[in-house]
């Protein structure tokens, strides 16, 4: 509206006079267009005065126009000059509480808050100086240093699927398991065998370990996918499905490979309405959950074939034994009516150690002797041998172990790396419990062969010293000359990394191709090949990896290829998926320091002696009081308000943030995120108040700006909050802290509307009722403009050619009909959430239930609602 | 002068010359006429900010609004300084004077004495005097026939030491919590009951009716230049306490001295200057005037009037550590500067004083204070930060030997105590 | 008068057959929407975001906002437990009353604080009495209830806000800022004074000033002096 009322000067005749002590000039005589607007102001306002009379004033060099009276801020507003504010609630006047938007004006000694300020003509003001700059930034790091919340959860970002972990904690607290593996199996699919094979590096960045120790992550939910595979082979109950599934789309999708990537992409694909067929080259699905895992790790048929079965109860097809490039081809799949592929096939060729006598007999691909062994065969020659395996990963663990169970003489690992470089740490020590021995900082030089039987007899290994860190950061091994050793043995297990097998590509599967890392050539965001339709994902893309990687690969494939079976285009869902894999910034702020010590929960393991010689799972798993007391140890550190949250923003944008957690960035300082504040120090630890409704409050998010406290007082009249007590422990909040439900608020909600930070955030509610009185209505538009979230419209219809005024507008219960889930179908279906709860024998805190109205008084979901007088509404 | 009885007492200070001001501003000068008067006198508020009062009174009468009001500050909120109760005490009729001259000038009608709760002979002794001045025609109803109205109140204030700030005070008195509010607008254009309020020191007011009696001029041949007349100072020393009278500009050589010479054996290390918030300065600046600039100059300030030396027992950073504290707990928690910023400059005493300083601590003090300072509201933040600002500029030799050293020189800090004699 | 007869019929049937054939100005409205500005202020409606999910809130900011109070809307959590609702005002005689009472700035009855300890609000009422009900003086009233009571227990609180018409919160705020008002109950059962002469900070720091001009130092001899937590 502004540019209607004001133009700035800026015709050529004008220029000289166009300086900030010069009396604007103002036109209205002259239209300086051919516009409705401007016909309007020339034509019916030609001589009107400006009643407030405009100033100028040079804003950062430049010449702006505001009003006499007006602020600073105001000012720069209404001319697209963005201060940062906390504390200034926009049509009320400055408070001066938060020092936040602060400018320098010349002539003027300290720099003043631009939200009081008043403009007066020919002032000088630069609104992002240095000074100024680090006058904001010192404010924001001593609000982070009391600051005792956290925007996102460590665990979240490290997650290479970013489940929502404080979610399903909370879920597994409240013992709602069901519900915590449905938020799990957002992300990923198979809770259970991720809770047995994760490496779970959610649990490194875990800030309990601030406290006390880290939250088993992956053991609680292992405990609630358990619950479901439970719930399923016992009960026949479905397990939960995330999201709703789309009606058919009549689309057919092939995916190759039915190990966790490509599962995965078959199980959201279903999900998103498509018919998906999974092929597998091998006998039964699982692809390395199978093949490569153990089954005391990972029980087959209790647990995977169990996962696996979600997806066979959506819809989805597996087929055994067809083997791309063995059994069929690209074009074969085109030919049968596929729309598309997912090429989801692993990594199953085992590197070459590439040292003389590696193809001596005697020495087996780890792999191959792991399929062997997981098959349930024995393999011959194992028992009473001894055996060296080479290697730091999972895979060469998994030989280790499977070989101790095999019955081997002597088991030893050599790794030529030290043991905290490994994949595979935190199973060393169990290994050698379980009778291995392990040798670190070796490589291996030559395999000595036997000379008459040709067999393998031992293995010759040079010490490795460590290095420069590589690209990876860990430390380069180097050969220590003169420093080699043989180890004896009769079976050389080679387990030093695998590599995707491509040589189907070819005649029949052509259009696609491998990149020099001998991998296949597929997007990282669309995941496309060169051939249309077809998609790799998974190991085969990105090389030998975790299964939650290749799960979450197989995740965001699936939303490619959806995109690509409605016919989207993939160039334009490329930002999208970007932008929904967030690069969180950390915000440097308080350390946990109160919190009641409490250990973390471990999995006790059977006797070492019991678990060596047989496949059962060695774990014992949590009971139902362990599951629920580890999940209540998380802090859940996250915050409601992200994406709206003011304070966030202006943080991240005045670098009081860390770029990353990754630990070789700190110089060994802790890569906690509290160090990084230089005024760390003694700071509030306030309860949440979850009481209310409708109104979220979390005063250890508090910044004491004091808009809720003046909008309730002055806006809405019901001043529910206040200052409260003194000096560093004053905080804005309700009297004595009550609960809001004690006040006289009337849930309006725009004290969570005002609220910069996540202090005070409104919980949904959903509308079931909605007329205006039409015979008194008055088209005045005033209710359009009061509507904080543009929810409400002056429509085009004329009331007096509406063909019956006693209809309501908007009838919520016939939009409710439409068979669709609305908030009204939605409040209906858990209207007896109570009662199922407590059949469910979930456990509920009745002090963190809200009182329930009297049964006079609640309404019947028809709009029939109650008052607070008691009368009862009709439609 | 005994005060039992008020009415007695006043017909002496009548006699020895009381409201004669009140009588010119009256008869002779008018509202405009003692404005100016007072302006040209180059007076300025003795509540430790210094301003000119004649600039005060004038834009308060300028300002267009139905009512205006005068309040005397005689809170006194530094607890280890009398002055303020030592001038109402003394000569309570002074002080009314004073108020019913500006009141006069700026036209307003109602006029509030704010006192210490605590100070019930102050109280006793104003409200005897104002009852007194009532009933003799000098306050009330057409006082002395002017046409113009003036009803005094006394209210006894307490409980936060941010009443000393005007507009703490003047929300204290319209009964809500003592936040600041921000200037521009001063109180002089929006102030009590958002009308136009003259808040001043009971000192300055004191000194207004010799002004009105005497002439700009007699003013300003006392004192200095640019800070003319005389100011209430409370003098601690080795030998005494107490309150005592000096023109501005005396060098702090002598205003220390009226404290007494340091004990035996005992040597000046340091003279705190303003108060809870006052500077540290050394002996070498005992040359400095005791006036505003050259005080703010040196990086102390009038403040309470509060000049206390501290001999070599005493150790600089303790001292700075007390005072900043006391600013830390008193801050009434509005801004983040100070609320959260004060705190912290605590916590780096302490690391300091305790012996386990971060490495980056001093450039932190450094940076911390000069940022507070600029973005402050209140002159409370910005004068909580002069201990320690002082302390480093002055006392460096000190901060290092608790920072490089882990020594104490005055023996005193947790560190290992290593000084001249120090038994601990 | 034209010699030509019937030429005025002419004309004018041309005319008629010229309208006959331009195009219609006429919009066959409802069916056809017509044409607005987008500033048209018709029918309200509610909106849809893409989703397909009503945007709605129902946060009562238009229901409130409308001068003529002709909206009437309800709406519930999403577990079916708690209703709000505003409505016309025919319906609500207490509602409307006590939101013109409170944008008229007179006292309002607050029912919410029935559950707290009640206590003799005759004496709080004197008080009040001598004050005039004046909010502006609140911290007189304070200091004098806590002179008479020994405390200020939040029924008197609340009895103040009633009968003043100042906010409880605001009144909260205040009390809980100045140190000489206690909203805790005092130890032993000597009542207060209107002021109190023992005021913590303020001792502290004198003594430790003592402690610290006299080389004890002012936190380990004359006790901690603020920056000790308390």
């Amino acid at each position: 509206m502004t540019d209607l009322i004001v133009r700035p000067d800026d015709r050529p005749e004008a220029r000289p006079d166009n300086r900030p002590d010069r009396p604007a000039k103002l036109d209205t005589i002259e239209p300086r267009e051919d516009t409705l607007a401007e016909r309007l102001i020339t034509t019916q306002a030609p001589m009107r005065p400006q009643s407030t009379p405009p100033i100028r004033i040079e804003v950062d060099g430049r010449v702006v126009e505001g009003f006499e009276g007006q602020t600073i801020l105001e000012v720069c507003r209404d001319n697209g000059i963005e201060i940062p504010t906390l504390c200034y609630e926009p049509k009320l006047p400055g408070f001066g509480a938060c020092r936040m938007c602060v400018v320098e004006v010349e002539g003027i000694e300290h720099p003043p808050i631009s939200c009081s300020q008043r403009a007066d003509a020919g002032m000088k003001v630069a609104t992002q100086t240095e000074h100024v700059r680090r006058l904001r930034a010192t404010n924001l790091e001593l609000i982070f240093s009391d600051h005792n919340a956290y925007c996102l959860p460590p665990c979240q970002n490290k997650c290479p699927s970013h489940i929502d972990i404080p979610g399903f904690l909370k879920a597994n607290a409240e013992a709602n398991f069901r519900e915590s593996a449905r938020i799990f199996k957002r992300t990923i699919p198979f809770p259970s065998v991720l809770g047995r094979v994760c490496p779970a590096p959610c649990e490194e960045h875990c800030r309990r370990d601030e406290v006390d120790e880290a939250i088993a992550i992956r053991d609680t939910h292992r405990y609630a996918g358990d619950q479901v595979l439970r719930a399923m082979l016992d009960d026949g109950e479905d397990p939960p499905v995330p999201f709703e599934v789309q009606p058919a789309s009549g689309r057919r999708a092939a995916v190759i490979g039915s190990g966790p990537a490509g599962m995965a992409a078959a199980y959201y694909l279903l999900i998103a309405g498509h018919e998906v067929t999974v092929f597998e080259r091998d006998p039964a699905p699982g692809g390395m959950l199978r093949y490569g895992i153990p089954q005391y790790r990972l029980p087959k048929v209790e647990v995977l074939e169990a996962e696996y079965e979600s997806i066979t109860r959506l819809g989805g097809r597996v087929v055994c034994n067809q083997g791309l490039g063995r059994d069929f081809g690209l074009d074969d799949l085109t030919n049968q009516g596929y729309d598309a592929v997912v090429i989801a096939i692993g990594c199953y060729d085992t590197n070459k150690l590439g040292i003389p006598g590696e193809d001596a007999d005697g020495v087996l691909d780890g792999l191959e002797y792991l399929r062997t062994a997981t098959l349930g065969l024995t393999v011959e020659g194992h028992a009473g041998s001894r055996v060296v395996v080479i290697g730091g990963g999972f895979t060469s663990m998994d030989c280790t172990r499977t070989s101790v169970r095999q019955g081997a003489r002597e088991v030893t690992l050599v790794y030529r790396r030290d043991m905290k470089d490994m994949p595979a740490a935190n199973e060393v020590h169990e290994a050698i419990e379980e009778g291995a021995t392990a040798i670190f900082q070796a490589g291996p030089t030559r395999v000595i062969t036997d000379e008459a039987s040709g067999k393998v007899s031992g293995v010759e290994f040079i010490r490795m010293k460590l290095g420069e860190p590589d690209a990876s950061g860990r430390r380069r091994p180097e050969p220590a000359p003169g420093t080699e050793f043989t180890i004896p043995c009769d079976r050389v297990l080679l387990a030093i990394g695998q590599g995707p097998e491509l040589d189907w590509i070819g005649p029949g599967s052509t259009g696609v191709e491998a990149t020099k890392q001998k991998r296949l050539k597929a997007d990282a965001v669309t995941f496309e090949t060169g051939r249309p339709g077809v998609f790799g994902t998974g190991d085969v893309r990105i090389g030998a990896a975790t299964v939650v990687a290749a799960v979450a690969e197989g995740r965001r494939a699936a939303y490619a290829v959806d995109a690509f079976l409605k016919g989207l285009d993939l160039a334009a869902i490329r930002t999208r998926q970007t932008l929904a894999e967030p690069q969180p910034e950390f915000l440097s702020i308080v350390p946990f320091t109160s919190e009641v010590k409490e250990p973390r929960y471990r999995l006790t393991a059977m006797e070492p002696e019991l678990r060596n010689r047989s496949y059962v799972e060695y774990e014992i798993p949590y009971t139902q009081a362990e599951a629920m007391a580890e999940s209540t140890r998380c802090l859940q550190c996250t915050c409601e308000a992200i994406g709206f949250c003011d304070l966030r923003r202006l943080g991240i944008e005045y670098g009081t943030t860390l770029e990353t957690l990754e630990p070789q960035y700190h110089a060994g300082a802790g890569y906690r995120s509290v160090t990084e504040n230089r005024f760390t120090g003694v700071n509030h630890d306030y309860i949440r108040d979850d009481s209310h409704a409708f109104i979220l409050r979390e005063p250890s998010r508090c910044i004491d700006c004091g808009r809720c406290a003046t909008v309730c007082a002055e806006v809405v009249g019901a001043a529910c909050y206040d200052f409260m007590r003194i000096g560093f422990d004053t905080l804005v909040t309700t009297p004595l802290d009550m609960s809001l439900n004690d006040t006289p608020c009337v849930s309006c909600g725009r004290c969570a509307e005002t609220c910069p930070t996540g202090a005070l955030m409104p919980k949904p509610r959903a509308l079931q009722k909605f007329e205006v009185n039409e015979s008194t209505c008055i088209l005045c538009g005033i209710c359009v403009d009061a509507c904080p979230y543009d929810a409400l419209r002056d429509g085009a219809d004329v009331e007096l050619a509406h063909s019956s005024r006693e209809q309501p507008m908007i009838d919520l219960l016939a939009i409710a009909a439409v068979d669709r889930e609305t908030e009204v179908t939605y409040i209906r279906k858990e209207r007896d959430w109570l009662a199922r709860a407590t059949a469910e024998g979930r456990i509920i805190q009745s002090d963190r239930l809200l009182p329930v109205l009297p049964a006079t008084m609640a309404g019947d979901g028809h709009g029939n609602g109650h008052a607070g007088n008691g009368h009862i509404q009709h439609r | 002068m005994a005060f039992d009885d008020p009415s007695a007492a006043l017909d002496v200070a009548v006699a020895a010359g009381a409201f004669e001001g009140l009588r010119r501003a009256v008869r002779d000068l008018g509202p405009t006429g003692t404005i100016a008067t007072v302006a040209a006198s180059g007076l300025r508020g003795r509540g430790g900010a210094g301003y000119p009062t004649g600039e005060k009174w004038r834009t308060a009468a300028l300002t267009d609004a139905p009512r205006r009001y005068v309040v005397a500050n005689g809170y006194g909120a530094d607890p280890g300084s009398l002055t303020d109760r030592a001038m109402i005490e003394a000569d309570p009729f002074l002080v009314i004077e004073g108020l019913a001259i500006a009141a006069i000038a700026i036209g307003a009608t109602e006029a509030v004495v704010a006192v210490r709760a605590s100070e019930t002979e102050a109280v006793r002794r104003l409200e005897g005097v104002i009852s007194a001045a009532e009933e003799a025609g000098f306050l009330g109803p057409d006082l002395l026939g002017s046409g113009h109205d003036l009803s005094v109140t006394v209210r006894p204030v307490q409980g936060a030491y941010m009443l000393g700030e005007e507009t703490v005070l003047l929300n204290a008195l319209e009964g809500r919590r003592g936040q600041p509010e921000q200037r521009p607008p001063h109180p002089a254009e929006r102030g009590l009951f958002g009308m136009p309020t003259v808040v001043q020191n009971v000192q300055t007011l004191a000194a207004v009716p010799f002004i009105v009696r005497e002439g700009a001029e007699a003013f300003t041949r006392i004192g200095a230049r640019g800070a003319p007349g005389t100011i209430l100072v409370q003098v601690r020393g080795a030998e005494r306490e107490g309150v005592a009278e000096v023109p501005l500009g005396t060098p702090l050589r002598e205003v220390v001295a009226l404290g007494g010479e340091p004990g035996r054996g005992r040597t000046l290390k340091a003279v705190v200057v303003g108060g809870p918030s006052g500077g540290l300065l050394p002996p070498e600046l005992l040359d400095t005037p005791y006036e505003f600039g050259a005080l703010r100059a040196v990086g102390a300030h009038i403040g309470s009037g509060s000049v206390i030396a501290a001999d070599d027992r005493a150790c600089m950073l303790d001292l700075a550590r007390l005072l900043t504290g006391f600013c830390a707990t008193e801050a009434c928690g509005k801004t983040i500067p100070c609320r959260i910023g004060t705190r912290r400059l605590v916590e780096i005493a302490d690391r300091i004083v305790d012996g386990r300083p971060r490495p980056t601590d001093l450039q932190l003090l450094a940076d911390l204070s000069a940022d507070i300072v600029a973005s402050a509201l209140c002159d409370h933040e910005r004068l909580a930060t002069l201990p320690l600002t002082t302390g480093m500029r002055y006392f460096r030799s000190e901060l290092d030997d608790h920072l490089l050293r882990s020594s104490c020189p005055a023996g005193v800090c947790r560190p290992i105590a290593v000084g001249a004699g120090s038994a601990r | 008068m034209s010699f030509i007869p019937g030429l005025g019929i002419v004309k004018g049937m041309a005319l008629t057959l010229r309208r006959f054939f331009e195009p219609k100005a006429t919009i066959r409205y409802p069916e056809v929407p017509a044409d607005v500005s987008p500033k048209f202020r018709g029918r309200l409606q509610l909106l849809y975001d893409e989703w397909g999910t009503l945007k709605c809130e129902t946060c009562f900011q238009c229901a409130q906002a409308c001068p003529i109070e002709c909206i009437d809307m309800g709406g519930i959590d999403t577990k079916g437990r708690y209703h709000v609702h505003w409505g016309p005002p025919e319906q609500y005689g207490e509602r409307r009353e006590e939101s013109a009472l409170r944008r008229s700035g007179r006292t309002v009855p607050d029912k919410a604080y029935e559950h707290f300890e009640p206590i003799d609000t005759d004496r709080v009422e004197a008080i009040l009495e001598d004050h005039d009900h004046d909010p502006k003086r609140m911290l007189q009233i304070l200091e004098a209830v806590q002179a008479e009571l020994g405390w200020l227990p939040v029924a008197a609180l609340k009895h103040i806000s009633f009968r003043t018409g100042a906010y409880y919160a605001l009144i909260y705020g205040t009390a809980s800022y100045y140190r000489h008002l206690r909203l805790d109950p005092p130890g032993d059962a000597v009542q207060g004074r209107a002021f109190d002469a023992a005021r913590p900070a303020e001792s502290t720091y004198l003594s430790g000033l003592g402690a610290a001009l006299e080389g004890r130092g002012a936190a380990v001899g004359g006790g901690a002096a603020g920056s000790a937590v308390h």
